[in-house]
Parts: structure tokens; C-alpha cells; sequence
């Protein structure tokens, strides 16, 4: 589209009136800005980026796109590395990053109500001082809560409740402004997630910006405890990670426990302080099955907190629970000595409520990050570990890293691999690409795995019969013209 | 920062920015806003990230190069605080290993050497520099720097490096020095011909001009013989120190040292002592370039401490989260207004404090809240920290 048309100007003119002209850009300079992100996502620019301060702001711009035919892009504060964000070519770009309001911490229900731009450290840097606490990602704190926990996170407390979302205000494509859960009703807050209907903000949950705008989102905050620790225990296989993680979700022991594999925690002992060269752990370029190492195959961190009589009791429990899946308890003196700055990055996250500075950013310095997640049941979990570690070695990859956890006491499990690729290797980049599809395949078919996130693949939807059919018919309904970030290829 | 690098070999770099944001606002829990255009412009585009962002669009071949010189309009924005440089542990961890503040600068070098300029404005302040060796238009400036000088003892192996602001812009702060130096007998020189560090002409992008002036310099002090440099702006150590090694083969075998250590040094050798009283709150603004580029937040702060009666009120941005003042990296050359609006963000920070004088020690900053005070009601009382001493002693 030229910028000089007449097509062009009615639609900035209109946008300006909608959402002020200071908050609207068809620069040049600003467009190429929000073109493209860390990923290997081929670059799309946008005509317009549109920074909007409210939620009738949201509304009058989707009217605007919905009357023009324009594709919508939105994006909060646009922090991802997979390229979730790359827009529609000639476009809109909504960021949402300056409504960034906490709009109600309510400590009598335990919710907080925040528009979609306020980020992890605003968020937990306002609840520290009351008393409270949120879901915690391995994310930056420059990330939004709202991106986060529409995308499913994988953060602290996810054990117990897969995410922290209780409802949703959100802006359909043609103006309309609905809310989710209790707060739908007139005078009532967002309390409950559940009424006497439907529960519909499911549907904004992983469907990334195609069906509506979220310009208010409630979630789950949780006191601070009495007393608070981070354990951390050994573990010489995976099976027995996985046992020993259920049976302290499933009594009630932690709130939250990570698996971590070698590769993993010893990242953190990565010195990326030194001007030329990093100094990287020799055990990150070993095999990270090899038995011959003298550190765990897994650690576990486990978050417990509660009254100070309940935490004596745990660790008790936790003691016993460890020794009966063949583990032990990393004293201190092992902490200090093998991993020390893991501990004390987990110690920041999962007991202080906040995210450390740079601790998780920073080691995608080491290259491209690739990642393959799925979710499975448990016992599958295990064979595919094994497996898919395989997978990679015959690619000669190093590191070889993966976390996993439980979510909704074990029910299910979360399996994130991940390696860090030269992005200069191009050859290898594809190599692990085309590797990544066939074991989602791979793992869907042999244990019954589902990718955790779509990957820009639409056979993935396809595949899913009825539920396609459903989910494309409400999208039919709420956004007839296809605006919602038709780039994303859901639809 | 290595001055010769060209975009394509900072391309890793450029690839590793995830749009965290970091470079933008201080550590948790107080989140401040850092980054002064990003502050004033909203958009990514204008902050650390954003201007790495536009430098890979270059690179991915989104940006023709008849555009250039409107990237080099965003980046001169840019104050060159070093908050994202300081901050940004991510994008450094590349090779070759450069900070977000660097790779700004680098952007402008390499936009500047592609034979792009922002206006003729920004050529003209470049040939001057290379011509006159400053880069102001004088007048009558040129005669009470003489008379200045003349109380100089202009002797012993000690060199105060004034450099072009406080000679021609800020001259109460040299005058004050040599004041408080002569209280303190203490024996050195200035140079009769001193010439531009070249801090602006990297500011402006243009870094071939440097090699003379530093040339000159380093062989105007080999010839005095003085062991040590003492630096009346911060701007011009930071240049000697980071710079001249890259663009001279002349070794710095002296040491350098900003004037309010070495006055600090002197306090706590009792060569000085100030004993007024100085009855009045002040409030410190910490200079970028002595903070974040020096690493200096302490010595002014001592030096008050000394001072009998007078009151320090922190702003709440201060040391490594000082707020800009918005002159720096030849934004008060290349976007006036921009840096002005800088400047009275900062001024609210003071304002917020109750004090009465801000003190600062760096020439450029106190300049640009002289200029603020232009076009604000309630002006702001403005001292340099040497001015603050000298009031103190006897």
C-alpha cells in the first residue's frame, strides 16, 4: 500500500482520531522497528503502529481496522523470541504496552485486576509491598503478565493451577466489549472464572490475538506465607524426577517443583561477564545422559511455603519422599560447590516473588534459542525424555537442555528441550526445524503428546476434526473480515 | 568501545535484543523510567533496543539508503546516557562485544562515514571543531579565559585539562578551581593551547578528526612532562581514556583524575579544608559520563560531606540511575529541543527534592540547566561541586 495514497491517509486520519495522534506512527523508521524480533521469522512491515491508552481506544481502532479490511497485529510489550509478534504485511500493529495500569489489587478476594501492558517487575514490585504474590515465568520482568498468562505459562505455582487467569475484558473485532467469568455481570468483580455460563475466557487463552483485544485481565495473586524455602533435590533419572514431582504436588507438599537437567543448571555457572570470550562449564558440551559425571542427572527445585509448623512438618515429608524415588537433598555445601548461581537465581524467582535481572535473558547470547515443547501424561513424559534427547545428539547439538513440571498435579507434564544454534549455521537452524516438526509428530503418534503452542503450522488445528470446526465457526462470528492477526495462521 | 567496526560485523549483536525492555527503566522494585527518548517518545523505535532494531532493519536491507539520514535523526537523539549500556547484559554477551550505548555510537559513525548528516548545522559544528580545534563560535570569551589563566602557576608536574565548555561556557567552574587549587598551593599547569578533546566530533559521528586533536594533546603534555591530568569535565576524560588509546599510537603515561576526586584527595590529605559553613540544601545531579563512563558517583558526594552545614538531598534517581540531563551525545547539537525536554523531566527530580542548589560536575550538564532556566518561571539555582568547595573555604 502506498503511503502517499488517499487510502493510506483516511486510515491514519482515522486512527489518529481514535486513539490521539501522539499514540499513532506511519513512520518509516518506527515501522521498521516493529517488522521483525530475534527470531529467523521473515521480517513483514506494518503501515501503522498504534499505541492506544484504553480500552475505548481498543475499540474505536478495531472499528477502524474492521471498516478498512486492515490486518491487526497486537502485541503488549513484544517481548518473545519465536516471532509471535512479526506482523501482517501492511497492517496495524496494536501495542499495548502504555495501558499499564494496575487497576485493583484486591486483597480480600486475592485477585488483581491490570490492563494488558503491566509488566512481570510492576507487577510484583506493587504486590510485594501488600503482602502478596503472583505466577512467576522464566521470562524477563520486562514481560508483560498479561501476554504471559494468555499464552499459557509455564511459570512458578503452575503445579496446582495450569494459570493464574480468572477473567478477561476484552474487545471484539467490531467493538463489542465483553467481560469473562463473574465480573460479566453488572456490579461484580472478577472473583470467579466460572458462572452460570460458559466459561469464555478459555477462548482467549492460546489463540493469540485472532479472536479479541484484552485490555483488562484479572488473575490469581497469593499471600506471602509465614515462612518460605527452596529445596533442591538430586535425582539420578528422569523416572524418578518425574515420581518424586507428582507425589509432592499430589500430598500437598510444594507449591511448585521444576525438573532441571544438567545442561540447564549448570547454564547458570555461565560467566557472561568477560569482555571476549564466555567461560562455559565443560559438563554443557558433555553428553547430558552420561552417567559418568559426578553432578545429578536432574535436580528438582521445590517451593514450599506456609506456617512455620506446616514447613517443618513438609520437610520432613520431603525428606522422605526423596530417599523412596532414590534421591537426596543437595546440602548446602553441594549447592555452594556445583551450582551456586542457579540457587541463587531459583532463590530470587520462586522465593522472593520476583524476576532477577537479566539471570534468563542472557544465555540466549549463547545463539539462536530452539525449543520444542509438548505437554504429555506422566509416564509417557519419561520415554520421551529419553528419546528426544536422542533426537538431538544425532545432531551433534550442544547444550542439550530441557525442564519439565508438573501442572495440575500431575495430571499432565510439561517437557520444554531447548539448545542454543549459531545463527550464522544456517544448514543446522533448518536441520532442527524440520527435526522439531517430525518429533511433534513423532510424539503425538508413539505416546500422545501435544505441541504445547502453535508453531505457525496449520495442519496442527486441522488435525483436531471437530474442535477445528467449532473454533472456526465462533472465529467466523466474531471477526468476519479476518482482522485479528491473520499472520499468525491459525485461521 | 572499538571505533572501527563496521554494521555487518555487529550483526550478532544486532540479532540478540529480545524487546525486554531493560535498557529502559531501573532495577526492580522501583522500575524507573531510564532511558530519556524512550521516556519522551513512547514508541520502541527510541530506546536502546529500538535503535539496535534500526540497525538491523539496515542490515536486513528494510531501510534504502536514502533513508539513512533519517536514522541518523532517531539515533541523534540518543543521549548517550549508557543506562542501556550499563543495563543490557544480553546484547553484550556477542561478539565483538559491544554495550547498546556503543553500538548507538557505532550506528552514527558508520551512518556519518556513509557520508550521511543530519543537517548542515551538524557539518558545520563538525568543521569548525577541525578547523578552530573548538567547537563554538567565539567572542569576547577568548579575553577572561586569558585573564583566568593568568593566575595559573603554570608549574610542577600536575595539568588541569579544562576542556572547550568550561573554558568558554561554564568559566565560573574554572575560575573556581583555580582558585581552590591556588588555596591549596598546589603547583600545575594549563595549556595555553589546548585543544578540543574530540568528544563532540564522536558525538556527532565523525571520528577521523579525533587523531589530530589527540595527537596534539598527548604531545603538548609529553612536552610539559606532568605525571598527572586532572579533568575539569567529564566528557573529555572519558575520551582520553576510551578513546585516544584507539586513535594515537601515544602512550597516556600519566595519570588521569577528575577534579572532585583529586579535591577529595586533597580534603582527606588536610591540604584542604573547608571550614565555612554552607547553611543550604543542595541536591547532586551525578553526570552520566562521570557515572556511568567514569564510574565516579562517590567523590562529589565526599567532597559535601566535609563541608560544614550543608544539607545533600538525594533525588530519587541517582548514582547508576541518574537521570540524564539530556545533553550528551551531541543531542544538544543535533536536537535542541529534544535535549531540553530531557532536561526539564530531570529538573522535576530536583524539584521533587526541596532543595535548594543543584550541583553538579560536569560542565555540559550544568549548561543545559542554565539553558532550562530560560524558559522556566522558578529558576533553578546551579553550582558546580568545585564552585560549592571554594565557597567553603577560608
Amino acid at each position: 500500500m502506498s503511503k502517499n495514497n488517499q487510502f493510506h491517509n483516511q486510515i491514519y486520519n482515522a486512527l489518529c482520531s481514535a486513539a490521539g495522534k501522539e499514540n499513532v506512527s506511519d513512520s518509516e523508521m518506527v515501522l521498521v522497528t516493529y517488522s521483525f524480533d530475534s527470531s529467523t521469522t521473515p521480517p513483514t512491515k506494518p503501515d501503522f503502529v498504534v499505541m492506544p491508552r484504553d480500552t475505548i481506544s481498543v475499540k474505536q481502532v478495531l472499528e477502524v481496522a474492521n471498516r478498512y479490511r486492515t490486518p491487526v497485529t497486537v502485541m503488549s510489550a513484544g517481548t518473545n523470541i519465536v516471532g509471535m509478534t512479526v506482523p501482517s504485511e501492511g497492517g496495524i500493529v496494536l501495542e499495548l504496552i502504555w495501558m499499564n495500569k494496575i487497576i485493583e489489587i484486591n486483597e480480600d478476594a486475592a485477585y488483581a485486576v491490570i490492563e494488558p501492558g503491566v509488566t512481570f517487575d510492576e507487577l510484583t514490585a506493587r504486590l510485594i509491598e501488600k503482602g502478596f504474590r503472583c505466577q512467576i515465568p522464566t521470562a524477563p520482568g520486562g514481560a508483560t503478565v498479561t501476554g504471559n498468562v494468555l499464552l499459557k505459562p509455564s511459570g512458578s505455582l503452575a503445579n496446582r493451577h495450569l494459570d493464574s487467569l480468572i477473567g478477561v475484558e476484552v474487545v471484539l473485532p467490531d467493538g463489542t466489549i465483553v467481560r469473562t467469568g463473574s465480573s460479566a455481570f453488572p456490579f461484580c468483580g472478577y472473583f470467579m472464572r466460572y458462572g452460570p455460563f460458559p466459561d469464555l475466557a478459555g477462548l482467549f487463552c492460546s489463540s493469540y490475538g485472532t479472536l479479541g483485544v484484552v485490555t483488562k485481565a484479572a488473575i490469581r495473586i497469593y499471600p506471602i506465607n509465614e515462612s518460605v524455602k527452596v529445596s533442591i533435590v538430586a535425582f539420578d533419572s528422569f523416572l524418578d524426577s518425574v515420581n518424586f514431582t507428582k507425589e509432592v504436588c499430589r500430598g500437598n507438599i510444594a507449591e511448585h517443583c521444576i525438573i532441571w537437567n544438567r545442561h540447564i543448571y549448570k547454564g547458570y555457572e555461565i560467566d557472561f561477564s568477560s569482555k571476549n570470550e564466555l567461560s562455559v562449564p565443560e559438563v554443557i558440551y558433555d553428553d547430558p545422559r552420561s552417567k559418568d559425571s559426578n553432578l545429578p542427572y536432574n535436580l528438582v527445585t521445590v517451593l514450599m511455603s506456609g506456617y512455620q509448623e506446616d514447613m517443618d512438618a513438609h520437610e520432613k515429608v520431603l525428606e522422605k519422599l526423596s530417599k523412596a524415588n532414590s534421591g537426596h537433598i543437595f546440602s548446602k555445601e553441594d549447592i555452594e560447590k556445583n551450582i551456586a548461581k542457579a540457587a541463587e537465581s531459583w532463590k530470587s524467582l520462586y522465593a522472593e516473588y520476583h524476576i532477577p535481572p537479566m539471570d534468563q535473558t542472557k544465555k540466549y547470547g549463547l545463539g539462536r534459542y530452539v525449543a520444542w515443547i509438548v505437554q504429555a501424561e506422566p509416564k509417557s513424559l519419561v520415554s520421551i525424555e529419553k528419546e528426544a534427547i536422542q533426537f538431538l545428539d544425532d545432531l551433534n547439538i550442544r547444550p542439550i537442555c530441557y525442564y519439565s513440571m508438573p501442572f495440575d498435579y500431575g495430571r499432565g507434564m510439561f517437557f520444554r528441550l531447548f539448545s542454543y544454534v549459531n545463527p550464522q549455521d544456517k544448514e543446522l537452524l533448518a536441520k532442527v526445524g524440520t527435526l522439531y516438526q517430525d518429533m511433534y509428530k513423532w510424539a503425538m503418534k508413539k505416546y500422545g503428546a501435544t505441541p504445547y503452542r502453535h508453531r505457525r503450522d496449520p495442519n496442527n488445528l486441522a488435525m483436531t476434526g471437530g474442535y477445528q470446526t467449532l473454533l472456526r465457526a465462533i472465529k467466523k462470528l466474531v471477526d468476519p473480515n479476518n482482522i485479528l492477526n491473520p499472520g499468525i495462521t491459525l485461521f | 568501545m572499538e571505533l572501527d567496526i563496521n554494521l555487518k560485523e555487529l550483526e550478532r549483536q544486532f540479532s540478540l535484543c529480545i524487546r525486554c525492555k531493560q535498557c529502559t527503566y531501573g532495577s526492580w522494585p522501583k522500575n524507573f523510567p531510564m532511558c530519556p527518548i524512550y521516556d519522551q517518545y513512547k514508541f520502541f523505535t527510541y530506546s536502546g533496543g529500538g535503535l539496535i532494531y534500526l540497525a538491523r532493519g539496515i542490515l536486513l536491507g528494510l531501510i534504502e539508503k536514502d533513508r539513512y539520514d533519517e536514522v541518523l535523526k532517531v539515533a541523534s537523539k540518543c543521549t548517550s546516557c549508557n543506562y542501556c549500556g550499563q543495563t543490557c547484559k544480553l546484547v553484550k554477551v556477542g561478539p565483538p562485544h559491544q554495550n547498546v550505548t556503543d553500538l548507538i555510537r557505532l550506528l552514527k559513525i558508520n551512518l556519518v562515514n556513509s557520508g550521511v548528516y543530519l543537517s548542515e548545522e551538524h557539518k558545520q559544528v563538525i568543521d569548525r571543531v577541525k578547523e578552530t580545534k573548538h567547537p563554538f563560535i567565539f567572542s569576547s570569551e577568548e579575553e577572561a579565559l586569558k585573564t583566568l589563566k593568568s593566575k595559573v602557576p603554570n608549574k610542577g608536574k600536575i595539568l588541569i585539562f579544562s576542556g572547550c565548555l568550561t573554558s568558554y561556557k561554564t568559566s565560573e567552574n574554572l575560575k573556581a578551581a583555580i582558585e581552590v587549587l591556588n588555596k591549596a598551593g598546589i603547583d600545575y599547569h594549563m595549556m595555553n593551547n589546548e585543544w578540543c578533546c574530540g568528544a563532540p566530533l564522536l558525538d556527532l559521528g565523525n571520528v577521523d578528526g579525533i587523531a589530530e586533536l589527540a595527537e596534539h594533546n598527548l604531545e603538548t603534555i609529553k612536552v610539559m612532562g606532568v605525571g598527572k591530568v586532572v579533568f575539569l569535565c567529564p566528557h573529555c576524560q572519558e575520551t582520553f581514556q576510551n578513546v585516544y588509546p584507539q586513535v594515537s599510537e601515544k602512550k597516556l603515561d600519566f595519570e588521569l583524575i577528575f577534579i572532585t576526586k583529586y579535591l577529595r584527595e586533597l580534603i582527606d590529605q588536610n591540604v584542604l579544608k573547608p571550614s565555612k559553613s554552607l547553611p543550604y540544601r543542595i541536591s547532586y545531579h551525578d553526570p552520566c559520563y562521570l557515572g556511568r563512563y567514569l564510574g565516579d558517583y562517590e567523590s562529589a558526594r565526599g567532597i559535601f560531606d566535609k563541608i560544614p552545614k550543608i544539607s545533600l538531598v538525594e533525588m530519587e534517581r541517582n548514582r547508576k540511575e541518574s537521570y540524564c540531563c539530556g545533553g550528551g551525545g551531541g543531542a544538544k547539537f543535533l536536537d535542541y529541543d529534544n535535549s531540553m525536554v530531557i532536561c526539564q523531566e530531570r529538573s522535576k527530580d530536583f524539584k521533587k527534592t526541596g532543595a535548594e542548589v543543584l550541583v553538579t560536575s560536569c560542565p555540559l550538564c550544568k549548561s543545559q540547566f542554565r539553558d532550562l532556566n530560560q524558559s522556566i518561571n522558578k529558576k533553578i539555582v546551579i553550582k558546580d561541586t568545585v564552585e560549592v568547595l571554594s565557597e567553603s573555604l577560608d
